[in-house]
């Protein structure tokens, strides 16, 4: 049942491809970025290009930079050297409250979750559609449907550190797909989850991917890649040494 | 916004209650205070000038001197003047207070007491000093200049006593404010990095404290009402003017607002 599922969803992910390959713009454009840590490079001369509709893998070992890039993607740092472009937008030249916009348009798991710990699940699911301003029953409908999709519906009126950790990435997971985002990145969104939920994750960002967004999803799970076959950048000690289909 | 703004609201309030308390009971006070000081000031001093605009002269006669003989010479001299004779009876009831058993009947003199307009306070006093018959004269006009003064300076005073409580409430704002920001500051990040805007993050702060201000004013309000049904026995306030009531809630409003306005002023910043 699970299985057949992923199959269904990879098959419209290609098919979503082929749709979408008519219209083609980037999506992510980065430019020789490179990314110092006091001293020590973590990226260092990045350009890639991530088309709008793609689902792309960001792979490799612990420590090769893989976070400090999707970070770059939502702003939440800055490259030392180089141009990141998103959705059109040099981050660079945005203020303040152009990021926020943005970000509004991007769903993003965190590789720690990034919870709100005093808000429940439900809330912390309808705090990002009230920044859209949703109306309040659309809100909770959507929160409802975004919950049940990763199986926590049940946990509604929870706070984040009542659940498990893979329930916790669930819930962020949840989030990030609640918003119908232009941008989906994901960092190790499979972390903490069996491999029956990875998969099944795995399905959800595919089907997301088929409506259309674009998705980058960070991992250091190479069977999660071979189970799902796309297009992968390899990072290496904060070089893009590899972009390939599927796993490396 | 509205759901989430009043249910974080309602978790900072909650989360602050023990020093929101004092706040609030800072600002009760404090208007409560003001209101009755207020009240009770202007009442004693327009009270006080409608009695200045006749002056009472107190004569005290010597003993065996006949009162209406002196009656007849102050109306004689000073047409205007109303005069009463007071036996040794009534002037003892009135010492009675502050002379004690020495004031008994019989030992006092008798005395004459002269209401005359204030502009002729001063000749009336000096006719009556002037007289054999007289020992002692005493003016009203000698204690209603100092009391007036008195009264605009208890006034000025019970003013700033206001005005501090209504800084200390929003000094207490300001603290809190921060310091709930501070423990909030990891929240605060996640809101940005999820697209919250600068003023998404500061309104509920806002509206808390601004809230917490209407509340403290609204309990001044109710403590002001309760002081004048307690002080009603003794002091026969006039009703509390509903201005008083609608400054007292603003002062409250805007110290509250303020106060969050500064206590968020510098967000935790993100690189
Ligand atoms: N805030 C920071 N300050 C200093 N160094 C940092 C910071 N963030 C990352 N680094 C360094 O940058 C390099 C890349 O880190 P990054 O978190 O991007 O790796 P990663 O590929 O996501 O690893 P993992 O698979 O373990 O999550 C590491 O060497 C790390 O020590
Ligand atoms: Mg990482």
């Amino acid at each position: 049942m699970l299985h057949c599922r992923s199959v269904l969803a990879k098959g419209l992910g290609e098919l979503g491809r082929e749709r979408v390959r008519a219209r083609l713009t980037a999506m992510i454009r980065l430019e020789s970025v490179t990314k110092t840590y006091r001293g020590r490079p973590a990226l260092v001369g990045i350009s890639a290009v991530v088309e709008k509709g793609e689902f792309v893998f960001l792979t490799g070992p612990s420590g090769a930079g893989k976070s400090t890039l999707l970070r770059l993607l939502y702003r939440a740092e800055v490259p030392d050297a180089g141009r990141v472009v998103v959705a059109g937008q040099d981050l660079s030249a945005l203020n303040r409250r152009e990021v926020a916009e943005l970000r509004r348009r991007m769903g993003v798991v965190f590789q720690d979750f990034k919870l709100l710990r005093r808000r429940t699940v439900g809330e912390n699911i309808t705090f990002v559609l009230d920044l859209l301003g949703l109306p309040e029953r659309e809100q909770q409908r959507r929160a409802y449907h975004a919950l049940r999709q990763v199986g926590l519906q049940h946990r509604l009126s929870a706070f984040p550190e009542e659940l498990s950790g893979g329930e916790q990435q669930r819930v962020a997971v949840a989030r990030a797909l609640v918003v119908q985002p232009e941008l989906i990145l994901a960092d190790e969104p499979t972390g903490n989850l069996d491999p029956e939920r990875s998969h099944e994750l795995m399905a959800f960002f595919r089907e997301a991917n088929y409506r259309g967004t674009t998705v980058v999803v960070a991992t250091h799970d190479v069977s999660l890649i071979a189970a799902h076959p796309a297009r992968t950048l390899v990072l290496e000690r904060g070089r893009l040494v590899q972009d390939q289909w599927g796993s490396p | 916004m509205r759901q989430h703004l009043w249910r974080e609201v309602a978790r900072q309030l909650r989360e602050a209650r023990g020093m929101a308390l004092v706040a609030v009971l800072l600002l009760a006070v404090g208007g409560a205070w003001a209101m009755l000081a207020a009240s009770f000031l202007q009442w004693g001093r327009a009270g006080l000038l409608r009695a200045a605009s006749q002056t009472v002269v107190v004569a005290v006669l010597v003993e065996g001197a006949n009162p209406a003989l002196l009656q007849a010479s102050v109306a004689s001299r000073f047409p205007q003047a109303k005069s009463v004779a007071l036996s040794p009876r009534e002037l003892g009831q009135t010492l009675a207070g502050w002379a004690g058993g020495a004031a008994a009947e019989g030992l006092l003199p008798a005395a004459v007491s002269v209401t005359v307009p204030a502009s002729q306070a001063q000749a009336l006093g000096e006719f009556l000093r002037s007289q054999p018959a007289v020992a002692v004269v005493s003016s009203s006009q000698e204690w209603v200049d100092p009391a007036l003064a008195g009264f605009s300076l208890a006034l000025r005073l019970a003013g700033l006593l206001a005005t501090i409580l209504v800084f200390a409430f929003g000094a207490l704002v300001v603290l809190v404010v921060r310091l709930l920001v501070l423990s909030h500051a990891d929240e605060i990040a996640i809101m940005r990095l999820i697209g919250a805007h600068e003023e998404d993050i500061r309104a509920p702060y806002l509206v808390a404290s601004t809230l917490l201000g209407v509340v403290g004013g609204a309990a001044g309000v109710g403590l002001a009402l309760l002081g004048k049904f307690l002080l009603d026995p003794w002091v026969r306030l006039p009703p509390l003017p509903h201005t008083y009531f609608l400054l007292t809630l603003l002062a409250g409003g805007v110290a509250g607002a303020l106060g969050a306005a500064v206590g968020t002023r510098s967000l935790p910043q993100e690189p």
